[in-house]
């Protein structure tokens, strides 16, 4: 019997003999010393969370996916609202996802990224001079010729990850990774013996290279390693998001016909909700005042594909907790709730024409803004409406009157936003500035 | 001293279970004598550690993952503990042992520590999930694949499953 065997096996080692010894004199001495624990007590619980999230997304990706247009249904949002150059063959889309658990986070049709911080030690590393991150970038796409990256602090590095090697050909990467300068280390990691080859080399802020799909670009920032104890892992993980916090971040793909898309982003440190959407997908967005973020990370608002909203209620900053945005106990709220006093004005979120404007039980008194580019929002439970069907609507224009007039405990506007019919978290289409006003409770 | 009575207490009921554990997760004597001494440390760091005995053991086993976890940074190599390293096992002759004990230390990290949890300490399922935070139906994959993996390692060696 294998359990037993192994049990036996094991049972017979012991701990070696000087070594309790030297646990306890270790303790003496850090007793005289009088050593206490850090502050950082902020940040615990949310990194906590990162420590947990560390096993099912060990790589969450901020995938960058390059697809030629028409082969995909997925377009770039900034695309169909602006003129499409007839030219441009190859157009963006983005995805995140986690390549430890194969769980993909469903494109924030907003253009957002999100990356949660690796905690895998395998992956994420820091040194005497600097911390990778394990935040990774990863292009994707067909006749993509060559890639840059350009980050206005800190630096990129290259990220490489090959399995299944023989001794032999690992030794070879280890040995021409070297020669270039990089830091790389081969381990016995498969079960048949293989082994696993892993590079990161510092690159520098810009970065201009051939396309190759197997590199992905991770962040890098001027954060020593702080030591192995818990907080001090908690400290170094926190130092490296505020690093990135606000920096500047562009990715340029130069296709084989010539052509050139560049993807723009603003970063920003700091907790991470986790929501569902309604084909089962997950966002991670920045967790408003009030919540509690499932992981910390960065995440990078486009600022060449973003569409952002106006706040649609007079005077309320407030987001409902008690029906949030997403999937939750096998029903799907499609959108937020704004809790304000009964006829606050409701106001467009954006340009637009009304498209609807109607009652239903569930809803009550709603109304529909078209926005273009199949972008949509919806705002129910109104008291009156103020605007008709076809009327052209301006951004922070008056069109409703905040109600309970449906299916509703209090007064509240219920606001949707839908890109091509499909609900999404109205979060990703605020920017920094209002979402730094909102709290949710 | 009451802190170094607390200490030597622990050491000597628990001791063998962390090292064996940390012996099994960094195949390498060096690391698992750093991982254990700096468990026992941290345990004195702890505001409130007078939990009862499988509460206590729950946070050893959890501390030592973690410990192990940081310790694993950067590996040149993590090639398999030779069994003559380790001094009570170095007398083997028994080849199926030997090659036991190096299956298992084949054995991918997240295989290996369930392996060992289950198996050499004796822990189900269950209380192996909630040691390491995950769903104990992944506990039963990864207990699956261990077992298809040291079979195929030991070439068909009959586990008793």
């Amino acid at each position: 019997m294998m359990e037993n065997d192994y049990r036996k096996l094991t049972e017979r080692i012991t701990v070696p003999d000087e070594l309790n010894g030297r646990v306890l004199d270790a303790a003496r001495r850090t007793e005289r010393a009088g050593t206490s624990r850090p502050a950082g007590r902020r940040w615990r619980p949310l990194l906590r969370g990162a420590v947990c999230a560390a096993c099912a997304l060990a790589l969450v990706l901020g995938t960058v996916t390059l697809v030629p247009a028409g082969e995909s249904g997925r377009t770039a949002p900034a695309a169909s609202g602006a003129p499409v150059m007839s030219s441009l063959q190859y157009t963006f889309g983005l995805t995140a996802l986690a390549a430890d658990t194969g769980e993909t986070a469903a494109p924030n049709a907003n253009g957002g990224l999100a990356f949660a911080l690796g905690m895998d030690p395998e992956r994420r590393i820091s040194t005497g001079s600097g911390s990778y991150t394990g935040c990774l970038l990863e292009l994707t796409g067909q006749g993509i010729r060559q890639v840059s990256l350009t980050l206005d602090r800190g630096e990129f590095y290259r990220w490489r990850e090959q399995t299944g090697l023989t001794e032999q050909e690992a030794e070879t990467l280890m040995l021409s990774c070297k020669a270039g300068g990089g830091t790389c280390h081969m381990t016995q990691e498969g079960a048949d013996g293989s082994w696993t080859f892993r590079e990161m080399t510092r690159l520098g802020a810009q970065v201009t290279e051939d396309y190759d799909p197997a590199v992905r670009y991770g962040l890098w920032v001027d954060v020593p390693w702080g030591g192995s104890r818990e907080q001090d892992i908690e400290a170094t993980v926190r130092a490296c998001l505020d690093a990135l916090d606000g920096a500047a971040l562009e990715v340029t793909a130069l296709f084989e016909d010539g052509a050139e898309r560049s993807a723009r982003y603003r970063l920003s440190a700091g907790a991470l909700s986790r929501t569902e959407n309604e084909d089962g997908s997950v966002s991670l967005l920045p967790a408003l005042e009030g919540e509690t973020g499932a992981y910390c990370g960065l995440y990078a608002a486009s600022e060449t594909d973003s569409r952002w909203f106006a706040w649609p209620v007079e005077g309320s900053r407030t987001v409902s907790l008690s029906f949030p945005y997403g999937a939750a106990n096998g029903r799907f709220h499609s959108g937020i709730d704004i809790p304000a006093e009964q006829g606050t004005p409701v106001l467009a979120a954006a340009d637009g024409t009304v498209a609807e404007a109607g009652y239903s039980a569930e809803r009550g008194n709603y109304l529909v803004v078209d926005h273009g580019g199949g972008l949509t929002t919806l705002y129910g439970q109104c008291l009156h409406i103020d605007a008709a069907e076809g009327d052209t609507v301006k951004a922070g224009e008056r069109i409703a009157a905040v109600g309970s007039t449906g299916m509703s405990t209090g007064p509240h506007l219920h606001f949707e936003v839908r890109q091509d019919g499909q609900a999404q978290n109205p979060v990703a289409y605020f920017d920094s500035a209002i979402r730094e006003t909102l709290r949710a409770e | 001293m009451e802190q170094e009575r607390f200490l030597r207490d622990v050491m000597a009921a628990h001791g063998d279970m962390v090292y064996r554990l940390a012996l099994c997760r960094m195949q390498n004597v060096q690391d698992a004598e750093d991982v254990y001494q700096d468990v026992f440390l941290r345990l004195l760091q702890e505001p409130d550690r007078n939990w009862d005995g499988e509460h206590l053991k729950a946070w050893l086993i959890r501390t030592a993952l973690n410990r192990c976890a940081d310790l694993h940074r950067f590996r040149l190599r993590r090639p398999v503990l030779p069994l003559e390293a380790v001094p009570e096992l170095a007398g083997e002759t028994d080849r199926q042992a030997a090659e036991l004990w190096e299956a298992v230390g084949r054995l991918p990290e997240k295989l290996r520590t369930v392996v060992h949890l289950h198996y050499a300490e004796g822990y189900g399922t269950e209380e192996t999930a909630r040691l390491l935070g995950v769903p104990a139906a992944t506990v039963r994959t990864r207990l699956r694949r261990a077992r298809l993996k040291l079979k195929d390692l030991l070439g068909g060696y009959d586990d008793g499953e």
